[in-house]
């Protein structure tokens, strides 16, 4: 892809699709399986990279298609080609928020909104959980230990998740599996 | 100027430790922005996880864009925004230069570490929206079972999410 596809090929994917990062990435897989222009495994290797790195996923998965087909500036491309859309809809859309969120009519609506969201969370979550929790049980002590230090002790998150990774490694090499 | 430089140092420690995707940056977004610097409540945060839902974009690009703006104006969101994306291409790239030495297996490994982390700040950002659909009143609650319902049921719905949102939204508009 050139520079200027890149461009647009990422603009258009990020303008149209709700729900975050993850469906952005559904659709880029789809569209890449249509193009075949990378080899499979190549690809795969960019997704588990980009899942391992902090930062929303669509970002990154743009700039490592993007750096694959164009070098740096075709990185640099992709991702304001992401960035855009949702950057200036939200930017155009605050000022309103900010004047209306008062308004019952505006309240009610993201009411509403924050129970689908709440109901949409929660079945992520469990499915998340679940199988973490299925493909070792001892995943549960960093687990409840990342939830504990956050959510009641109010520790640091960066701290807290060195903690829980450094405890997850000595648990390895002291005994479980 | 201040409150650029802490929207600067804010979203830099948000975007640091943003392992796992949107969702798992919640719990890191609300540390920041209600416990720390107390610039948003609870029910502030639960408009903008709404608003991020019902427009395009990751969340935490729309969580940056947003809190930046409301902080301080436009270039609030857009230094917001830059950092949220600047911070993590940086480690992304450097990891590339490095990644020469470091097998697949070790990437692996480490996934397997975050994975149990991951799943933990998954579930933590799960925590405000129903403490905030809790305080909603009864008809929110109902909404929130029924979505439970259509999500876990419903294929159609769990394909198309982006129409309950707004299905709930206008709801919401009438009878919350």
């Amino acid at each position: 892809m050139s520079i200027w596809e890149l461009f647009l090929f990422f603009f258009k994917i990020s303008a149209v699709t709700f729900g975050g990062g993850l469906v952005i990435l559904g659709i880029i897989e789809i569209e890449q399986e249509k193009r075949q222009d990378i080899a499979p495994e190549k690809f795969t290797d960019m997704i588990s990279l980009a899942g391992s790195m902090p930062g929303p996923i669509a970002v990154s998965i743009a700039f490592l298609l993007g750096d694959y087909y164009q070098g740096r500036k075709g990185a640099i491309v992709s991702v304001l080609g992401v960035i855009l859309p949702p950057f200036c809809i939200i930017l155009v859309l605050s000022p309103f928020i900010i004047k209306y969120a008062h308004m019952p009519a505006v309240q009610g609506f993201f009411k509403g909104v924050l129970a689908a969201t709440a109901a949409l969370i929660t079945m992520t979550v469990t499915k998340n959980v679940t199988n973490t929790l299925k493909t070792n049980l001892w995943n549960l002590i960093p687990f409840i230990l990342v939830i504990a230090m956050i959510g009641l002790f109010n520790i640091h998150p960066l701290v807290a998740m060195i903690i829980a990774f450094a405890i997850n490694i000595a648990r390895e090499k002291v005994g479980g599996r | 100027m201040s409150t650029i430089l802490t929207l600067i140092s804010v979203f830099t420690q948000i975007a640091i430790c943003a392992f796992g995707g949107g969702l798992a940056t919640l719990p890191l977004i609300e540390y920041q922005l209600i416990v720390k610097t107390g610039w948003l409540t609870e029910s502030d945060f639960a408009q903008i996880l709404a608003l991020s839902q019902v427009t395009p974009g990751p969340i935490a690009i729309n969580a940056a864009t947003f809190s930046g703006f409301q902080q301080a104006g436009v270039y609030g969101s857009i230094v917001s925004t830059a950092t949220m994306v600047i911070v993590p291409m940086t480690i992304l790239s450097l990891t590339l230069h490095a990644l020469k030495n470091v097998s697949d297996e070790k990437n692996k490994k480490f996934k397997q570490y975050l994975r149990p982390l991951v799943s933990g700040l998954l579930t933590l950002s799960l925590l405000s929206p129903l403490k905030v659909t809790l305080n909603n009143g009864y008809r929110a609650i109902i909404l929130f079972l029924i979505g439970l319902l259509l999500v876990n049921y419903v294929k159609f719905v769990r394909e198309h999410t982006p129409y309950m949102l707004i299905a709930f939204g206008i709801i919401g508009i009438l009878y919350l």
